[in-house]
C-alpha cells in the first residue's frame, strides 16, 4: 500500500462541465480542482438517480458523485404571496450542468448514468422488483489521450 | 447576443473566511449590468447574503460558506422581455442572454447555463453553487444548474429555494404540478422518491426522517380528505412537529412531507427541520469536528481501503466520516440524528462491521437505554432503535459488541447498578433480551470487553468492584463460565482491559493501574495466565486507556496518551521483544482521552485520536514510508 492511498490526502477532483440538448449530451470542460467533496461516494447497487461513475481504464467503477441540473421541466414562481408554485414541462430541454468527481490517479472516464428502480417500468407486474436498471447516458474520457490527470 | 457583448470585470469575496477549497462557495454573476451600473449588482449580492446567512441553517453554516460576486458588464442593461413570453419586446445585449417568457412564461427567467458555468468556474473553480442577478425588476427565476434571479422583491427567495434543489437534492413539497387544477396528480406513483424530504412510506420504523419523528406524534400525521384536490387546511398540530404530511411532491395524496410547511412548498417559510438537516449534512462536513475529548474514537474497516470513523460531538451528537481510497474523505455528518449520553467520559459510537457491505453501531442514548442502528450498502442508514427492550444502563456507559460469525452479534454492557449484561442477535432468531452475565457486577465507569477467539467461543474482561481485573467466558458447550480474577493487579476503576488474540490460543490483556503504569498479562492455552508486568516504564494520562493492535502473530502495537499528553507508541516483537515508548509525529492529545488504532493491511497502522484542541486527528503508519504528520479528520 503506497502513501498515494492513504488517508492523510484526498484524490484530487475534476470538475465536468456537459452540454445537453434532447438526449445528446457533450463534455465541454474538464478541469482540475483542488475541492474537497462532499457526497462523493463508493459505487451502491441500489443507488437510484443521476449518477456521474468514475471508471478506471478496466471500467471498473471507482466513485459515484449524484448530478441535479438535466432539467425537463421548470419551476415557475408566482409573484404574489400564496400564490402556489407550479411546475411547467420543457418544450425542449437543453442547457448545461456541472459535476465535480474524485480524481483517483486510476480514474479513466466517467459514465453518465440513470438509474431507475425496476419498478418503475413494470407496476403491474407481480413478484418482487429487481435491481435498478442503469440505463447509460454517454461515457467520457477524463484525460487527453497521452496526457494523465 | 453572446460573451462579445460584455467583459468580466472580476471576482471579490464578500462573505465568508473559509478555506477556498474546503467551503460551500456560492458565486452570484452579474447580469445585464452595465459598467456603471455595477453597484447595483454589489447591492443585491450583500442583500442575497444578509437574505441566505439569515436563513437557517445556513446561519449556523456560515463559518463553511463563502459568497463570492462576478462582476460582468454587459453592453446593454436589463434581459430580453419576449412578446410571446407577455413581455415588452425588449432585445438587449448582455453577457450572459438572460431572457424572460421563458416556455412562453413571462416570469420564468432563463439564460445561457454554459456561459454562467464556464465563467464560475474560471474565477472560482470551486464553486458549488452558480447563481445569476439579472438587472431588472420584473419578477422572475429559475432553477437548475444555474439559478437565476431579478432585481423585484422577493426574488432571493427564488434562489434559496432552488438552491435547495440545486446543491442539495431537495423535492419540492408542493402538492400540486400546476396549482393544484390539473388532472392525474391525486395519487403519488407507488415507487419511492429518492430525495430525502418526500417519501410514500409512513411506518414509522422505516421512515427515512424517523430520526425526528417523536413518540407521540401520529403517523401519518395529516391525511387528505378529497384527494379529487388539495388539502388546504391549516395545520392539526403545532407548528414545527415532524410527522408525515400527506400532500407533497407534485401529487395531492399518497406522498408525505416531513411538517406542515417548509421553504420546498411555499416561499418565505423555513426549511423544515429535515431540509435543515439535509443541508447540514452536505455543509457540515467541510468542517472540523470539535469532539467530545474524553469519548474513545471507533474505527471499522469494511475492506483494506476503506475507513469508517464513529466519534461524538462535543454537543453529543453521534458522527460519523468515512475514508475511501477512491473518494477521500467523505466530511463528518450526524448519524441519524443521535445524541450519545453525556455521563462519565461519555458514550462512545461503537461498530462493527459483520461483512463488507454491512455496519453495526452501538450507543446510549440521553435517557441511558442502548441504542442500536445498521448501514447497508443497499439502503443506508437506519434508524436509531433501542435494543433488547431498554436497558437501562450507566450515564456514559460503552457498549462493546463482538460477531462471532457473520449471523451473529454479542453486545455487552454495564446496567445503572453496575451488573455486567449482554444480549444477542442471530439472523435467524433476531435479538434476544438482556440477560446478566454469570452475576458479574462492574466498577464505576469499568468497561466490558469482549472477544471472540473462535466462533463458539468468548472472553469477557472487565474491572471489578476490588479493582482488580476479572474475566469469564462462554463456549457453546459448556455455557457461561464463573468470573475469575486475573492476578492481583490494582487498576483504576476505569480502566479500560484491552485485549488481542494473536492467535486462537494466545490473549494479551493490557490495562491501567492504579498509579497509571500501563500493564499487561497474557494467557496462552500452554502455559495459562503470566504474571502483571509493566510496559516498558510506560504510564498514562489520568483517564486515558492503552489500545493494543495484533497486525501479526508475533507483532504489538501499542498507543496511549502519556503523562504529559503526548501521544506515544511502543511495539513488542518476536524476536527482539519490547521497544521504548516514542512519540508519534508530535502528536499531543486532550487530557484523559484515549488513542485508537487499526490495521487495514499488516504493513500499515492507522491511527486517531482527539487533540488538544479537542479536534479529531489522525496520521498513519506505512512500513515503507514510516510515520506521517498528523490531519485533522474532515473532508478530502
Amino acid at each position: 500500500m503506497s502513501q498515494e492511498s492513504s488517508p492523510g490526502q484526498g484524490p484530487g477532483s475534476m470538475r465536468l462541465i456537459f452540454e445537453y440538448d434532447g438526449d445528446e449530451i457533450h463534455l465541454i470542460s474538464r478541469q482540475l480542482v483542488d475541492m474537497a467533496l462532499t457526497g462523493a461516494q463508493t459505487p451502491l447497487e441500489d443507488h437510484v438517480g443521476k449518477v456521474a461513475e468514475v471508471r478506471d481504464a478496466s471500467n471498473k467503477a471507482l466513485a459515484s458523485v449524484p448530478v441535479t441540473g438535466m432539467q425537463t421541466t421548470a419551476e415557475v414562481f408566482p409573484e404574489n404571496p400564496g400564490d402556489p408554485i407550479m411546475r411547467v414541462a420543457l418544450e425542449h430541454p437543453q442547457g448545461a450542468f456541472t459535476v465535480v468527481v474524485p480524481a483517483p490517479k486510476a480514474a479513466a472516464s466517467v459514465a453518465l448514468l440513470d438509474i431507475v428502480p425496476a419498478s418503475a417500468d413494470r407496476e403491474a407486474l407481480p413478484g418482487p422488483a429487481g435491481p435498478p436498471e442503469r440505463r447509460i447516458l454517454g461515457v467520457f474520457p477524463l484525460t487527453e489521450e497521452g496526457s494523465t490527470p | 447576443m453572446s460573451t462579445a457583448d460584455g467583459t468580466v470585470i472580476g471576482t471579490t469575496r464578500v462573505s465568508g473566511t473559509a478555506p477556498v477549497n474546503q467551503a460551500f462557495n456560492i458565486v452570484l454573476l452579474a447580469e445585464g449590468f452595465q459598467t456603471g451600473q455595477q453597484n447595483a449588482f454589489n447591492t443585491a449580492v450583500s442583500a442575497f447574503a444578509t437574505a441566505l446567512l439569515g436563513t437557517a441553517p445556513f446561519n449556523d453554516l456560515a463559518p463553511a460558506i463563502n459568497i463570492f460576486r462576478v462582476n460582468v458588464s454587459s453592453t446593454d442593461a436589463g434581459a430580453d422581455d419576449p412578446v410571446s413570453g407577455g413581455g415588452t419586446g425588449a432585445s438587449v445585449r448582455t453577457y450572459f442572454d438572460a431572457s424572460f417568457g421563458g416556455n412562453g412564461i413571462r416570469r420564468l427567467l432563463v439564460c445561457n447555463a454554459t456561459t454562467v458555468l464556464t465563467v464560475a468556474a474560471a474565477q472560482v473553480p470551486q464553486f458549488s453553487l452558480a447563481l445569476l442577478v439579472v438587472n431588472s425588476t420584473i419578477y422572475g427565476g429559475s432553477g437548475g444548474s444555474v439559478g437565476t434571479f431579478s432585481l423585484a422583491g422577493g426574488a432571493s427567495e427564488i434562489a434559496i429555494h432552488e438552491a435547495g434543489h440545486t446543491a442539495f437534492r431537495l423535492a419540492d413539497e408542493y402538492p400540486y404540478y400546476a396549482g393544484g387544477n390539473e388532472t392525474g396528480h391525486d395519487h403519488h406513483p407507488a415507487t419511492e422518491p429518492q430525495e430525502p424530504n418526500v417519501t410514500i412510506n409512513t411506518t414509522r420504523a422505516t421512515l427515512k426522517w424517523g430520526w425526528a419523528v417523536a413518540a407521540a406524534t401520529a403517523l401519518p400525521t395529516m391525511s387528505n380528505p378529497n384527494c379529487a384536490s388539495i388539502d388546504s387546511r391549516p395545520s392539526t398540530v403545532p407548528g414545527g412537529t415532524v410527522g408525515t404530511f400527506e400532500g407533497a411532491h407534485y401529487y395531492h395524496c399518497g406522498a408525505y412531507r416531513p411538517e406542515h410547511d417548509c421553504k420546498m412548498r411555499n416561499l418565505g417559510v423555513p426549511f423544515c427541520r429535515v431540509c435543515r438537516q439535509v443541508i447540514f449534512n452536505r455543509i457540515g462536513p467541510l468542517a472540523t469536528l470539535n469532539a467530545r475529548a474524553r469519548t474513545p474514537i471507533s474505527v471499522v474497516s469494511r475492506y483494506p481501503e476503506h475507513l469508517d470513523v464513529f466519534d461524538v460531538a462535543s454537543d453529543g451528537r453521534t458522527m460519523t466520516d468515512w475514508w475511501d481510497a477512491s473518494t477521500g474523505w467523505g466530511g463528518w455528518f450526524q448519524l441519524a440524528g443521535g445524541i450519545a449520553s453525556p455521563g462519565g467520559t461519555g458514550s462512545p459510537v461503537t461498530a462493527i462491521s459483520r461483512y463488507a457491505r454491512h455496519l453495526d453501531v452501538f450507543t446510549v442514548g440521553t435517557d441511558n437505554r442502548v441504542y442500536s442502528a445498521w448501514w447497508d450498502a443497499s439502503g443506508g442508514w437506519s434508524n436509531w432503535f433501542v435494543l433488547a427492550g431498554g436497558l437501562q444502563v450507566r450515564p456514559g456507559s460503552t457498549v462493546n459488541v463482538v460477531s462471532r460469525y457473520t449471523g451473529h452479534l454479542d453486545v455487552f454492557t454495564t446496567a445503572a447498578d453496575g451488573r455486567i449484561m449482554s444480549c444477542w442477535w442471530d439472523v435467524s432468531s433476531g435479538w434476544s433480551g438482556w440477560f446478566h452475565v454469570s452475576g458479574g457486577v462492574a466498577a464505576n465507569g469499568a468497561t466490558v470487553t469482549a472477544i471472540a477467539r473462535y466462533p463458539f467461543h468468548l472472553d469477557l474482561f472487565t474491572v471489578g468492584t476490588d479493582n482488580r481485573v476479572w474475566s469469564c467466558w462462554w463456549d457453546e458447550r459448556s455455557g457461561w463460565s464463573t468470573w475469575f480474577r486475573i492476578g492481583n493487579q490494582a487498576v483504576r476503576s476505569d480502566s479500560a482491559v484491552n485485549v488481542v488474540a494473536r492467535h486462537r490460543d494466545q490473549l494479551d490483556l493490557f490495562t491501567i493501574a492504579s498509579d497509571q503504569r500501563i500493564v499487561s498479562t497474557w494467557w496462552n492455552a500452554l502455559g495459562g495466565w503470566g504474571s502483571w508486568f509493566q510496559v516498558s516504564g510506560g504510564a498514562a494520562s489520568p483517564g486515558s486507556q492503552v489500545t493494543a493492535v495484533a497486525r501479526y502473530s508475533n507483532q504489538l502495537d501499542l498507543f496511549t496518551v502519556g503523562t504529559d499528553n503526548r501521544i506515544y507508541s511502543t511495539w513488542w516483537h518476536d524476536p527482539g521483544g519490547w521497544a521504548g515508548w516514542f512519540n508519534i509525529s508530535g502528536g499531543i492529545a486532550a487530557p484523559g482521552s484515549t488513542v485508537i488504532a487499526i490495521s487495514r493491511i499488516t504493513e500499515h497502522l492507522d491511527v486517531f485520536a482527539v487533540g488538544s484542541d479537542s479536534k479529531t486527528y489522525s496520521t498513519w503508519w506505512d512500513g515503507r514510508t514510516g510515520w506521517a504528520g498528523w490531519f485533522q479528520l474532515s473532508v478530502s
